[in-house]
């Protein structure tokens, strides 16, 4: 057929990095619910943007080095060396693949507990993830292209964040039902947050390897949105509220709790909001497995195609059946500790590694 | 011996060599064994009670035989256009300026079933004459895109006129026009039209070589030619736009897009084509900034409204009445306590015998079609709800929906909107608003996935191209502002205007 090649652009990528980068920090921490109340919140915002410098650092330098047309798998390699390559290859496409599970789960537990009571979890998720799924057997392209058009709930989504924030820091504000606290390592949470960026912003860069003549601009851009996320998200939710902190099952739940307009014809914010959250989660289920596919497709004899396919299914049936508040923690405990290996150990093997500063210069980088 | 005139009030240099083109023509003619084109080698060829052999006896005493299709050929034009001239004077070609030299019995043959005339000497030698054939419809005004402001010129059926309504508003010597003979047993005439310095040149070799290589019998409309060339989807949405109206078409040759015309139809075939492009009416470029923006942000919401408010009400009716406000969740149920069946049992039935009677008005003629509007209206809107199968709420959905699904200006997308609200309303009624949402994304998603002519369907907003979205978006900047073509139908030339402020 005529005109039927992919097309994928910079630009394209970088809004699904942004969608991935602001959607891990609701979607992927529920288990793990913090209390941000004393000196080790203020620890562990900056343990986290430590963990996201350094993640980013190692992704940056793994998609600098790698070629042009070449695959993320291969790039690793050249970067860190065959064996470590591989590994850190394995290490983060399996990373990838846990992530629509956990975020898909956490989305239709949230949801069908809290907001719309009579609705089955498994019902949530099955359908939140066949849409996902679709979306993969299209392929990254279609996928970006969603992220794309979906932006503007990112938006939306940002803005509620804040919005929630603010009001949750009045002393008046009764926030029913709110979830109860756990007592998890806030190091660890935070570490999670910039790492899924850093990464996340860097493979998306690094596996699409298309003609990129700026890709060390590129790169550089998306180094510097992540940590601008970073701190956008991240430290208002230090600094407002403790509470805030403890809410981030669903993010805007002191929003839509308490805020009520009467020009509505709805009771309450939050079937908005959770509109809004489910355009986000589409985007999220979507990308993992694609991605996941993008990075595990070379290691393997299955194409692109079917191993995202097969991610996505499996995700959307774990996510319907498996997660639940008990196993939950045990797949954000999976999470968490790739991402501090990802985020401590990856880059201190990367520095050590003979090869690091041999890659092709910055300068040429895309003419080879 | 050939004598080359020399008088110059007989025209210029090109002129006479037409004629001396033309008198060698004759001479060779002449020469070549007049087997093969005799009257009854074509009879057989062309075995029709319709072919017409008819000698025609000439001034200076030699006799001609004159062939043609009477279901083609009007017996009034075949008078003025070929035998009175001929009558008039000698065979000469001069006399007939149009004629054509015809080599063989069965290029005699095509030409017939192109409408021409075919004059046979008694020597052999045979050349065709084109006459106007059958009168075709005369220009009017579209009738399936009016237009308040804008020219009331539509297409017709007839190629030759299309392409005139079309150059008319495009003089530019860059407006390319290749012609295709396309069908093996139709053989219809295909126009690719755009313009050679703003149309993407990869493309429309991509396209050139697509149409040279399309084997198929017949060829029944534009339509064809989209598929042929583009494959088939498995969408209900269109890729590529069909339009009456030359002045749309002139004007997305002026921004990069490639048109098709094929002989027969009235309307023209261009492509790329983006959602977007489908919310656009002909007016648009017409009026001011304010009030293109607002009509196109009204059309899109009525084509939002027309997927998503039946669904919407089947899950704030039957799933999730607790998300609204109780005063407005007891009227909702208030107005449907006398219905027998569930909300999705309501919906369904209302919106199938709507699309039932929409389509039935739309095929039958207009005068029946009248009779049927009122009818289903009395129905839908009276019988149903005094009989309690439907409630007067649900008549209100329909209404947006209805109205909805017909503001779009194309009718083959408002299909593909009512297609997917069923889709819509079944997972609103399994999943409530949740489901509603995943019908709502699982359309963003089809149609993310969708490409016309390698341009995604849904550019301007994925890929997100701002300066695009803010100059050929919903909002409609002046024209001094639109400085550059879109970038999504990547053309050659991207300057539009050079206006200086």
């Amino acid at each position: 057929m005529i005109g039927q090649g992919p097309r994928i652009r910079p630009r394209g990528l970088q809004v699904l990095a942004f969608c991935l980068a602001l959607c891990v920090t609701p979607l992927t921490l529920p288990g793990q619910v913090i209390r941000a109340e004393d000196e080790a919140a203020w620890a562990a915002g900056v343990a986290a943007l430590l963990g996201g410098a350094l993640g980013t650092w190692a992704a940056v330098r793994v998609a600098r080095q790698s070629r042009r047309g070449e695959d993320f798998v291969a790039g690793s390699r050249r970067s860190l060396g065959p064996l470590v390559g591989t590994a850190y290859s394995w290490l983060v496409g399996l990373m990838l693949a846990v992530g629509m599970p956990v975020n898909l789960g956490i989305f239709a537990q949230v949801a069908t507990t809290r907001e719309l009571p009579y609705l089955p979890q498994a019902y949530c998720a099955v359908m939140i993830g066949a849409a996902a799924t679709l979306a993969c057997a299209y392929g990254l392209e279609v996928v970006v292209r969603v992220a794309e058009v979906l932006a503007p709930f990112l938006v939306l989504g940002l803005l509620a964040v804040f919005a929630s924030a603010f009001v949750n820091a009045r002393p008046d504000a009764i926030v029913l039902n709110a979830p109860p606290f756990s007592s998890r390592s806030l190091l660890v949470l935070s570490a999670c947050l910039g790492m899924a960026r850093g990464f996340l912003v860097t493979l998306i860069v690094g596996t699409r390897t298309y003609p990129r003549p700026r890709l060390a601009g590129l790169v550089v851009v998306n180094a510097l949105a992540a940590f601008l996320i970073l701190l956008s998200v991240e430290l208002p939710l230090l600094a407002f509220s403790p509470r805030f902190a403890s809410q981030l099952q669903f993010p805007f739940v002191t929003l839509s709790g308490t805020v009520t307009w009467q020009w509505l014809p709805t009771y309450k914010l939050e079937v908005y909001l959770l509109l809004v959250w489910q355009a986000l989660a589409l985007v999220v289920a979507a990308a993992y497995p694609v991605l996941a596919a993008e990075v595990l497709s070379p290691l393997s004899s299955v194409s692109k195609r079917y191993l995202a396919i097969g991610l996505a299914v499996a995700g959307t049936i774990a996510a319907s059946v498996w997660v639940s508040p008990v196993r939950r923690e045990h797949f954000a405990l999976v999470w968490n500790l790739a991402v501090v290996v990802l985020g401590i150990l990856v880059p201190l093997v990367v520095a050590m590694h003979p090869g690091t500063g041999r890659g092709v210069p910055a300068g040429r980088l895309g003419r080879s | 011996m050939i004598a080359i005139p020399t008088d110059p009030s007989t025209g210029g240099l090109a002129a006479q060599l037409a004629r001396l083109r033309t008198q060698v023509s004759d001479l060779l003619m002449t020469l070549m064994p007049p087997s093969t084109r005799t009257p009854a080698e074509v009879s057989r060829l062309l075995a029709s009670d319709d072919l017409r052999d008819e000698p025609c006896a000439l001034p200076d005493g030699s006799v001609v035989r004159i062939l043609y299709l009477d279901s083609l050929v009007p017996r009034k034009r075949l008078m003025q256009e070929v035998l009175e001239p001929l009558s008039a004077g000698s065979v000469a070609r001069g006399r007939l300026p149009a004629a054509r030299t015809a080599k063989s019995d069965r290029s005699i043959v095509r030409r017939l079933l192109d409408g021409e005339v075919a004059v046979v000497r008694a020597t052999g030698a045979a050349y065709t004459v084109p006459v106007q054939g059958l009168a075709g419809r005369a220009v009017a005004e579209p009738s399936t895109e009016k237009a308040i402001l804008g020219p009331k010129e539509g297409f017709v059926e007839r190629i030759s006129t299309n392409l005139g309504l079309v150059r008319r508003r495009l003089k530019d010597p860059n407006l390319r026009v290749h012609t295709y003979v396309i069908g093996r047993r139709s053989r219809t005439r295909v126009a690719l039209i755009y313009v050679a310095d703003v149309a993407p040149r990869r493309l429309v070799r991509r396209i050139e070589h697509g149409l040279s290589t399309i084997s198929v019998d017949f060829i029944r409309s534009s339509m064809d030619i989209g598929e042929l060339l583009f494959g088939k989807s498995w969408t209900p949405f269109p890729l590529s736009e069909q339009t009456e109206r030359p002045d749309r078409v002139a004007n997305a040759l002026a921004l990069g897009r490639i048109a098709f015309l094929v002989d027969g139809t009235p309307f023209a075939l261009v492509v790329p084509v983006t959602l977007l492009e489908f919310q656009k009416d002909s007016d648009g470029d017409l009026q001011g900034p304010v009030v293109v923006s607002f009509v196109r942000t009204l059309r899109m919401l009525g084509v939002v409204g027309a997927v998503t408010v039946p669904g919407l009400y089947v899950a704030l009716v039957s799933v999730n009445v607790a998300v609204l406000p109780l005063p407005l969740a007891l009227a909702l149920n208030t107005a449907r306590v006398a219905l027998p069946y569930p909300a999705l049992t309501e919906t369904l039935i209302i919106l199938l015998m709507v699309d039932i009677l929409a389509e039935a008005t739309v095929q039958a003629a207009s005068s029946v079609g009248n009779t049927l509007a009122i009818v289903g209206t009395l129905i839908i809107g009276q019988m149903m709800v005094q009989a309690h199968l439907v409630s007067t709420l649900m008549l209100t959905v329909t209404a947006i929906t209805v109205m909805g699904s017909f503001m779009t200006l194309r009718f083959s997308f408002s299909y593909g909107m009512r297609i997917w609200k069923y889709a819509v309303v079944l997972l609103a009624a399994f999943g409530g608003m949740v489901g509603w949402f995943t019908g709502i994304l699982v359309l963003v998603v089809h149609l993310a996935s969708l490409k016309s002519a390698g341009v995604p369907y849904l550019a301007p907003f994925g890929p997100m191209n701002l300066r695009d979205l803010a100059q050929y978006g919903l909002v409609q900047p002046s024209k001094g502002a639109i400085k550059r073509r879109p970038r999504m139908w990547s053309p050659r030339d991207v300057v539009r205007s050079r206006v200086r402020r």
